[in-house]
């Protein structure tokens, strides 16, 4: 416990410290500014400013770096709220209730009580890392090849089961990403794999600009499919504090959204995502007069809003702890590390304590900045949300052409990336998700290179992954997953979760 | 045999060629080695296989499946399919061992905006060839005057988009960074380059808008004009990121008011 208090003393005098907290700062609102444009989610707000922080410190970098994704998650549920377009799926949900309340004039209590939720959430999940990031990296330090590879087909698994539509297009869509993930020069013998004589491809498909295509531009070109009819509630944000008696009744459905969401947040191929889908479903399940529920009840924005910062936070841990990312905005947070010349694992927390504690103290810093600063920025936000989207859809493809070229100072990344759009576009037309493709593209080297060392430990025998006894029982629980996938029961419960 | 679901069978055959694909350039180019020590060809081979057998699953799914979708499932077109990878064949040819030179840079790009002009909509057509067009002329041209054509090609499609507001649109934009940069440069020797980027800046950024919505017709170079003073002053000044601002003529002028690499 004291060991605990001078870790988080350390990491708030990181935290705290004038030119960290100024980053935080920044990545806060710039994180809000690029999340709140509509169609724009924190993967291609992560994308677009990543080469933003090239030119700080690693410590200064991935702090701000964390205060844009929480920027960005926050800002998105602004636009689900207000504009019913939410910018990725994980804000999906607070559209349901969300954009009927501002629709009855009560955005600005959604907005509130969003806020607030996140806050206690953001809070409550910065205490689960600190305690139990440290048990589990010394757990990590144990694992070897095959507990890696073990822990990614899991995590590749669990992305699957929350893709949308069809789990066989899903689990096709992770292997494509896997192959397209190991382009590249082979480490063992270094052999260019697959370029094709394309000298920019033998350090690999640019991570970025698989992202951005998939994630940015062809989420632009689909959101052009459909004609401008946006409804935007400007006129009606006032009263930004929810009322007590609605704090009263969302305090139990924060409380079950954080738990919920701090919990699916760990597993790999969780995060914000799965939990507010969850969260949203059980909290249906939960309260005594559910029939209100899609009409714009209070307690259908707390849950899911307080589930996915939670669960977007404590994605952080295995990210910290293993080093392996369980959704793609870990996957960039990994890119970045790598950019920094971290690598990312257990080994970060005892080698660069500073960094890891202060990144935690940082989270809880941001959380606050989120609610101090959008209770008088959001009349800002909700300007910038009036703008149409015909004048906001050329800046963002700007924005996003000048954050992959200067990745590589090369015109290579940008045709890329206009490549990925249109294989990404395709993909949505295909009802085929992007996010396993990309969770499979980051985890493809590392899987190859666990794969490997594991069998030649085990003299090339498969059955090592199933007599070591933490890798079987992550086997097993990948196997679970994917049997209750096609138990018929749990099949119609996902149908219905997504259809919603 | 009837095609019931269009999306599945298109879908099933990508996953099947990806896979065929990558499992028989790996098994032809590279070492399989043994399950001890894995060759570079042995994971891919693999994965390959796997994910063709999952693509032949969609692809059966296809003719039994109980929901219906159009085999069409969005708007192709042969002309610029065939004209794509025939300038695609040409690039090749011409390429020689040294890299490209300046026309192959031009053929490859006529060849990109093409391909991406086989598929899809209108505005997908409209939208990456303007970043296509970006790609090659951000080194030449520099950073301004790409922007102002990523701007206006991109805009290019949707009802109210007028051809006649182009010129005037460019002619504003040119103009909001002659005065930047001139206003830069005064500001400069008196105050230093910190405080005078910022000052001018902002003050463009504030002139631009404010004059962009009163003037009729300039809608786009407002925006081009706020976009692209705003990524010279973030991107260039304040983060230091290797872009070239203005094309090798006026590289001169920039480098004389502290501007551009």
């Amino acid at each position: 416990m004291e060991a605990l208090i001078a870790n988080l003393g350390l990491g708030f005098s990181v935290a705290l410290s004038p030119v960290n907290f100024l980053y935080c700062f920044m990545g806060v609102v710039l994180g809000t500014l690029i999340g709140v444009l509509p169609g724009i989610g924190p993967v291609a707000t992560i994308a677009m400013l990543l080469p933003v922080t090239f030119t700080l410190p690693p410590i200064s970098a991935l702090i701000m770096l964390a205060g844009i994704y929480y920027g960005a998650q926050y800002g998105g549920s602004t636009t689900a709220i207000l504009v019913n377009l939410p910018g990725e799926s994980a804000s999906a949900v607070t559209t349901i209730d969300g954009y009927q309340m501002a629709r009855q004039g009560r955005a600005g209590a959604a907005l509130g009580i969003a806020a607030i939720g996140s806050f206690f959430a953001g809070c409550v999940a910065t205490v689960i890392i600190a305690l139990f990031a440290p048990p589990l990296a010394e757990v990590a330090l144990k694992f070897g090849p095959a507990e890696y590879f073990s822990l990614m087909v899991l995590g590749l698994v669990a992305a699957t089961v929350l893709a949308h539509g069809s789990l066989i297009k899903a689990i096709a869509m992770t292997i494509l990403g896997l192959l397209m993930g190991i382009v590249g020069t082979d480490v063992n013998s270094g052999v260019a794999r697959f370029n094709f004589g394309v000298s920019e491809l033998s350090d690999g498909i640019g991570f970025v600009a698989v992202a951005m295509g998939m994630f940015g531009f062809a989420e632009i070109i689909a959101n052009l499919d459909q004609k401008e009819n946006r409804d935007v509630f400007v006129a009606k944000v006032t009263n930004l504090l929810p009322t007590l008696n609605d704090m009263k009744i969302c305090a139990p459905s924060i409380l079950r959204g954080t738990i919920l969401g701090s919990a699916l947040g760990i597993l790999p191929g969780g995060g914000a995502l799965l939990a507010a889908f969850a969260a949203y479903a059980l909290e249906k399940k939960c309260v005594k007069d559910s029939s209100q529920f899609g009409k714009g009840d209070i307690r259908g924005v707390a849950a899911p809003e307080s589930a996915n910062n939670a669960g977007a936070q404590t994605s952080f841990i295995p990210l910290l702890t293993l080093g392996i990312p369980s959704n793609p905005v870990m996957a960039l947070m990994i890119g970045a590390m790598m950019i920094q010349g971290i690598a990312p694992g257990p080994q970060v927390m005892t080698e660069r304590k500073e960094l890891f504690w202060g990144m935690i103290a940082s989270m809880w810093v941001g959380n606050l900045m989120l609610v101090v600063l959008n209770l008088p920025l959001i009349g800002m936000w909700v300007k910038l949300l009036s703008v149409q989207y015909r004048l906001l859809y050329p800046a963002i493809l700007l924005f996003c052409c000048i954050g992959v070229f200067s990745l590589n100072n090369s015109n290579f990344d940008i045709l890329l990336t206009v490549a990925y759009g249109v294989f990404g576009y395709i993909c949505v037309k295909l009802e085929c998700e992007p996010a396993p493709l990309i969770l499979g593209f980051i985890l493809g080297p590392m899987m190859e290179e666990n794969l490997r060392r594991a069998m030649l430990l085990s003299r090339g025998d498969p059955v090592v992954f199933f007599t070591r006894p933490i890798s079987a029982a992550l086997l097993v629980v990948a196997i679970i997953l994917l049997l209750m996938m096609l138990a018929p029961a749990f099949k119609k419960t996902r149908e219905e979760a997504f259809v919603e | 045999m009837q095609i019931k679901n269009g999306k599945d069978f298109w879908a099933g055959l990508m996953f099947t060629v990806f896979g065929l694909g990558f499992m028989i350039v790996a098994i032809n180019n590279y070492n399989m080695g043994t399950a001890v020590r894995m060759g570079p060809a042995y994971f891919p081979t693999m994965l390959g296989g796997l994910c063709a057998l999952l693509g032949a699953f969609v692809l059966f799914r296809a003719f039994v499946s109980k929901f219906q979708a159009a085999i069409a499932f969005m708007p192709f077109r042969w002309l610029p399919f065939v004209v794509g990878i025939g300038l695609g064949l040409l690039a090749y040819a011409i390429k020689g061992p040294a890299g490209g030179g300046f026309w192959y840079q031009i053929v490859l790009a006529c060849c990109l905006i093409a391909l991406t002009g086989a598929f899809g909509p209108p505005h997908l057509y409209v939208i990456l060839s303007a970043v296509v067009v970006f790609a090659f002329v951000l080194k030449p041209l520099g950073l301004y005057l790409s922007t102002i054509i990523l701007i206006i090609i991109s805009r290019a499609q949707g009802e109210d988009f007028k051809w006649s507001d182009v010129p005037r649109s460019i002619v504003f934009a040119l103009v909001a960074l002659a005065i930047h940069l001139g206003v830069y440069k005064a500001l400069a020797a008196a105050i230093g380059l910190g405080w005078g980027m910022t000052i001018t800046t902002l003050a463009s950024l504030f002139a631009t808008i404010m004059i962009g919505k009163r003037m009729k017709g300039v809608e786009l170079g407002a925006l081009a004009a706020v976009l692209g003073i705003f990524a010279i002053s973030a991107f260039v000044f304040g983060l230091g990121l290797p872009f070239n601002v203005c094309p090798d003529v006026m590289d001169d002028v920039c480098r004389k008011i502290g501007l551009g690499k």
